[in-house]
């Protein structure tokens, strides 16, 4: 038994050796080990694939939340632009409006005023020929005195007088 | 430490171990540590203080078949083996802890670096089982030279050559296998070489296919002896100057080549089977 012989003793209990422990490790333990190694792996891959899709889809529910939450703002802003301006709009139509109508009114009543200013001027104006038209007749019908020229003025004064209410 | 000088042993050679060798001062020069006498298989197991455990002998058909302490530690290492993993076989689906952790890691290794990245994930998936039971085969065996009484199976040719004899069959069974035994012997002369050629090219092909599981034979071999040789010669040191000053030297130096030979255990384990994967590479493939 030298350093470096090789007994065929030896050979054939390595040989035996090596194949039960190759047969043994084969079918009791390498195969349920890597079945196992491989399951686990493709476990946590799953899991790693799960967590990543899951946060994916909560990043675009995210993104779509702000997205909507944004359009919502302005929408609100919109609306609330448009109420001030319809507002302001109202707020100057119905004022315009205020102030041609009273406008017109005051227009309405110098017009009128001046009309029946105007009539009462010539309703005057027509009694007082009427008048003179009477008086110059009554001259005419009597002969004339001095006194009844007196009389006659002073009575035409006092019909126009009663006429005048 | 007694003698016992058995039939294999030469007999010139002086088993002379340390104890002895202080006491024995006065024999002079035929003193010493006998390192091939500790490296050389035996049919004994030597336990000191308490003296040596005799192996059972054993003919069987015209074959010394005598069971050795190099065939007692390899079935250590088997029976360690078995002990680690079946049990983790046993566990799957849980977590596991401690040490299964750490031998969970070097499988993984085993699978991912040297079967899955020298062969591929999915043709590499038959082969993980061979490859794996030879690295921690050879790496208990690596490892069992270096605890107190222990040796070193990997430190004998008889060992090595017949894990390099399986290594050659896997590697050559996987060419015929996946190339067809005509495609395969075609190989033996590389596509664009001359005709002519042939008759040298196909020696020199035939001797690099045995060269091969040779070096992974030898390398393993001369690796694991070396080591020791080294740690025994620190050692020897000391009785071969008869000097406690040189103790703590040879204490040292020793120490040092120890902790490398845990090293050592581990590369030439990862080797051997990285070799075997990249051969059978080559030969899925010899193109």
């Amino acid at each position: 038994m030298d350093l470096l012989s090789a007994d065929p003793g030896l050979i054939v209990w390595t040989i035996v050796t090596f194949l039960l422990l190759l047969g043994i490790l084969w079918k009791f333990a390498w195969n349920p080990i890597l079945a196992a190694l491989d399951a686990r792996e493709q476990a946590i891959q799953k899991t790693i694939d799960d967590a990543e899709r899951l946060q994916a889809e909560a990043e675009a529910v995210l993104q779509e939340h702000q997205k909507r939450l944004a359009e919502a703002r302005a929408e609100g802003n919109r609306i609330l632009d448009e109420a001030r301006q319809a507002g302001e709009h109202m707020k100057h139509d119905i004022l315009d409006k205020a102030r041609a109508e009273s406008e017109k009114v005051l227009e309405r009543a110098h017009r009128q005023l001046e009309l029946e200013t105007e009539q009462a001027v010539q309703t005057i104006r027509a009694q007082a020929a009427d008048l003179a038209l009477r008086a110059a007749e009554k001259v005419i019908e009597r002969s004339l005195t001095g006194a009844d020229h007196r009389r006659f003025a002073d009575e035409a004064v006092a019909e126009l007088a009663e006429e005048r209410p | 430490m007694t003698l016992q000088e058995t039939a294999g042993h030469a007999p010139d050679t002086l088993h002379q171990a340390a104890g002895h060798a202080a006491d024995e001062a006065a024999h002079g020069a035929e003193e010493g540590v006998d390192i091939v006498h500790h490296l050389a298989d035996a049919n004994y197991i030597e336990i000191p203080p308490f003296g040596e455990i005799h192996l059972p002998e054993l003919h069987l058909f015209g074959l010394d078949l005598s069971i050795t302490k190099y065939t007692v530690y390899m079935w250590l290492a088997a029976a360690l083996i078995l002990l680690v993993f079946l049990p983790m076989a046993r566990r799957r689906g849980r977590v596991h802890h401690g040490l299964y952790n750490a031998f969970e890691a070097l499988l993984v290794y085993v699978r991912d670096e040297i079967v899955y990245a020298n062969i591929g994930r999915d043709e590499g998936k038959p082969y993980v089982p061979f490859i794996a039971t030879l690295f921690f085969f050879i790496l208990f065996m690596n490892l069992l030279g270096l605890v107190p009484y222990g040796a070193t199976p990997t430190g004998n040719l008889a060992v090595t050559g017949v894990l390099a004899l399986f290594s050659m069959l896997a590697i050559e069974i996987s060419g015929i296998v996946v190339n067809g035994p005509v495609r395969y012997a075609k190989s033996l002369v590389p596509e664009g070489v001359p005709m002519f050629l042939a008759p040298i090219m196909i020696p020199i092909e035939i001797i690099g296919h045995f060269a091969k599981p040779f070096a992974l034979m030898i390398r393993l071999f001369a690796n694991m002896t070396a080591g020791h040789v080294v740690i025994l010669s620190m050692l020897g040191l000391i009785f071969l100057l008869k000097s406690w000053l040189v103790v703590p030297v040879s204490v040292g130096f020793a120490l040092f080549i120890f902790l490398l030979e845990i090293l050592i255990a581990f590369i030439q384990a990862y080797i051997f089977s990285v070799l075997t994967a990249v051969f059978i590479q080559l030969s899925r493939h010899p193109h």
